[in-house]
């Protein structure tokens, strides 16, 4: 099984979760490979995506299995380098025995969201969290849900002009546009969505790692 | 809003940012900037061929680079005029404005009010005569045209026929005299099926100078698109596609694509072949598609078939075969593609009136499919029919319900179940330019109406079927706009300012708008959807189709004898379009 890291950059953060596994799967095939099919009335590549990510962001850390026979880690990258539209490119890609279960493991996704004197926000920010007042609004099909979402922020690290976040992702998530939507709101910032990068996924494997660190570990 | 903000906040953004797979390359030193427009939504532009094709062959030019724009959401659309982000370009967001030409296809005729909605967001003034030397050239493309007279003062110029050759000629004069819109109309004028509406006579508000329509004479050899862009968003026909022949044997009487895209030029199977293997490795896409008037009628179709099915397992892609004429239906092609539900269009309730239209169709060939089908395994049938042809009684109506009853009682009579899902639908005939029926009249709306529930009560006592129909006032619109003049303009323009556009989409669709514009504009639909005498000239008459009106009201005057005319499959008729190049006979 192929396990394979892209980054999802430029227009191509327009593409919907849905339409990236269509996008993916016919890179795959222009490269003159062929995915494993299910079986069944109604076949489809054995290609599995990772947690979405919302639309309009930018990703450097997103990942993809997939299941197909006869062609190394390497060869799979030599040969989909230029079968990719505009803004996705397939970046690592490892050979595992096992199944690696990534999107079942993932925990957290790292932001790195440039803004002018954004560590200005410090202070403030960690109050909210300690004092658990982190709110943000969930729409559902009858009304408008208010949530606490402070224990869903897993990490805060400031630099000058640099923010890196790391949300909860997975089972539970707290969605960067909204952990965007509430400082904005809050600070009076105009944070938008080409300022944040999604540069790490996050593994709960006994320990808490990157997704990177993880599949090494996985290939050895 | 910036436009990157904006994204965010309309639906689908993968619409409007490019960046597919296959792209041109835009940034190449060149002559000429060329805007291929559309006015419906990408999803719909996207699928369209003829806008592949053209995107191809201009960009195969050394000297030009075209580029894409189509009409944006109503929520984009809205955002732009609010932002003051003028119409731009989706490959480097070029605002239209700054292209030298603008070329625009027109494929309905609900379409007309988005072409100004998107001349509009893109600030470029409606009419030719209110835009100087500095707008970029408006050319006019796609199977309106076969009567080009409702949106002509809109445009410098309108390519009547095939636009393969005839665009780029009009590319290479524009390059040479940019800046001077005179002498560019002037040469482009020369050009075969080059209609410039500004240079031409009027005689008692019907156009008389004359324009040929153009062809491309070798399809074999034309140009195709093997590498097509492959769309990031889902679009509508979401598959690469095949076009297998231009032109139609059949003969249908009510049908312009039919008439208009004569003559009958044919892709080799062995160009096909070829051109299906380069689509499957250059798009990677899932399925692909065939293409033409009427695919069953291929020269072998069945041979066709069988070798792009093998090349689809293959390759593991699905082959998507169109609706097939009941006549040429096969065992061998159910076998080979099969479809959760078998698609019909006897498109008249009775012999008389199928024999009117010239469908030839029998009721032996509706039952001799049906048993084949269901033997098949088939559980679920779509039925098409038209309602209002010409000479159409009550019985011809009930008749369609009689046809949905005979289905049903084949299915028990040949499965002993009565699990059947029958759908009929039924579209309002409009009488169409090109067509042996473009003298007669349209229904009045409250006869549609009634014709449409005297087949809905009829067929509530059919148990398993269901029936959908076109909204009246749609159809009567779309007559009125089919055979119009150049009056009609004013009518486009009154209609767009009152608040119509997206009328293609029936959500959108606001008659009440049109009436007001009708009423203020002293527009009287019925002059447009009423019979037109015979011996006056009709609004497209100074185009030179190829099929001659003398053919057209032979044939005619066959249908009100309730005769049937043979196809063209076995021998020439004598229409007239063979002037351009000899149509494929089939001689098996």
């Amino acid at each position: 099984m192929l396990t394979v890291k892209f980054k999802k950059i430029n227009n191509a953060v327009y593409m919907s979760h849905i339409d990236m596994q269509t996008v993916i799967n016919r890179t795959i095939k222009r490269a003159g490979l062929r995915p494993e099919y299910s079986q069944g009335f109604n076949p489809h590549a054995l290609l599995k995506l990772s947690v979405p990510i919302p639309l309009g962001y930018a990703s450097v850390a997103e990942y993809f299995t997939l299941e197909i026979k006869d062609v190394s880690a390497q060869e799979f990258l030599e040969k989909t380098k230029n079968t990719a539209p505009q803004g996705i490119e397939f970046i690592e890609a490892w050979d595992t025995a096992v199944k690696p279960n990534l999107t079942g493991k993932t925990i957290g996704a790292t932001y790195k969201i440039d803004y002018k004197n954004i560590a200005s926000i410090e202070e403030k920010l960690n109050d909210i969290i300690e004092n658990k007042q982190f709110f943000i609004e969930k729409k559902t099909k009858k009304d408008v849900e208010i949530k606490e979402v402070s224990e869903l922020i897993y990490g805060l690290n400031y630099t000058e002009n640099t923010l890196l976040v790391t949300l909860a992702a997975g089972e539970k998530t707290l969605r960067i546009d909204k952990f965007i939507e509430f400082i904005n709101k809050n600070f009076e910032l105009e944070i938008s969505s080409v300022d944040a990068l999604k540069i790490a996924q996050i593994i709960d494997n006994g320990n808490k790692i990157s997704a990177d660190e993880y599949m090494k570990k996985l290939t050895l | 809003m910036r436009f990157e903000e904006i994204l965010l906040k309309v639906e689908k953004p993968g619409r409007y940012v490019g960046g597919e797979y296959g792209l041109p390359d835009v940034n190449k030193p060149r002559k000429l900037n060329f805007c291929m427009c559309f006015p419906d939504v990408y999803e719909v532009a996207m699928s369209n061929l003829g806008v592949k094709i053209l995107y191809d062959i201009l960009n195969a030019d050394k000297d030009i680079v075209c580029e894409r724009c189509f009409a944006p959401w109503i929520d984009m659309g809205k955002a732009l005029k609010e932002n003051d982000i003028p119409l731009a370009s989706i490959e480097t967001r070029k605002p239209l404005k700054d292209f030298d030409i603008v070329g625009m296809s027109v494929q309905y005729e609900l379409a007309y009010t988005n072409i100004l909605y998107m001349l509009d967001l893109a600030k470029i003034p409606f009419r030719a005569k209110d835009r100087d030397d500095s707008y970029p050239i408006l050319l006019a493309g796609g199977p309106c045209v076969a009567n080009p007279e409702p949106f002509a003062d809109f445009f410098d110029l309108i390519c009547i026929g095939d636009g393969e050759v005839a665009d780029l000629e009009v590319a290479k004069v524009v390059m040479k005299y940019k800046g001077n819109k005179q002498k560019i109309l002037e040469e482009c004028a020369k050009i075969e099926g080059i209609y410039v509406p500004s240079l031409s006579e009027m005689k008692d508000g019907v156009c008389v100078t004359p324009v040929k329509k153009t062809v491309v004479t070798d399809l074999d050899k034309a140009h195709f698109p093997v590498k097509p862009l492959v769309p990031n968003i889902e679009i509508v026909h979401d598959r690469p596609i095949l076009e297998l022949y231009r032109g139609c044997y059949a003969g249908c009487r009510f049908c312009q694509a039919c008439f208009f895209y004569r003559p009958i030029r044919i892709r080799e199977k062995e160009t096909i072949k070829k051109y299906a293997e380069a689509l499957i490795k250059n798009t990677g896409c899932e399925e692909i598609g065939l293409s033409s008037l009427s695919s069953g009628d291929y020269p072998d179709v069945c041979g066709l078939i069988k070798e792009l099915s093998t090349l689809a397992d293959e390759n593991a892609v699905n082959l998507q075969l169109p609706s097939l004429r009941l006549d040429s239906y096969t065992a061998e092609l159910t076998r080979k593609t099969r479809h959760g539900s078998l698609t019909f269009a006897p498109e008249a309730g009775t012999q008389r009136l199928r024999d009117v239209i010239n469908k030839n169709i029998t009721e032996e060939d509706i039952e001799r499919t049906m048993r084949l089908a269901f033997s098949e395994g088939y559980r679920s049938v779509k039925l098409y029919f038209m309602v209002g042809l010409p000479t159409e009684t009550d019985e011809d109506v009930l008749g369609i319900a009689e046809i949905a009853k005979k289905v049903k009682r084949i299915y028990i009579q040949t499965t002993g179940r009565k699990d059947i899902n029958i759908s009929v639908s039924t579209s309002v005939f409009v009488p169409k330019p090109v067509t042996p029926f473009q003298w007669v009249a349209q229904l009045p709306i409250e006869e549609m109406k009634r014709r449409q529930a005297l087949l809905r009560s009829e067929l509530k006592k059919v148990k398993g079927s269901s029936y959908s129909w076109h909204e009246e006032t749609t159809s009567f619109m779309e007559g009125v706009f089919a055979r119009g003049d150049r009056a009609q303009s004013a009518l486009i323009e009154r209609a767009y300012e009152l608040g119509a556009y997206f009328d293609g989409w029936s959500e959108y669709f606001k008659y009440d708008v049109w009436v007001q514009a009708m009423n203020e504009t002293n527009t009287n639909p019925l002059k447009y959807t009423g019979e037109q005498p015979m011996d006056k000239p009709l609004p497209w008459d100074f185009i030179d189709f190829g099929v001659k009106r003398a053919y057209l009201e032979k044939e005619y005057n066959l249908a009100l004898q309730e005769k049937t005319s043979e196809g063209c499959k076995f021998g020439c008729k004598g229409c007239g379009a063979n002037k351009y190049v000899n149509c494929k006979i089939q001689k098996d």
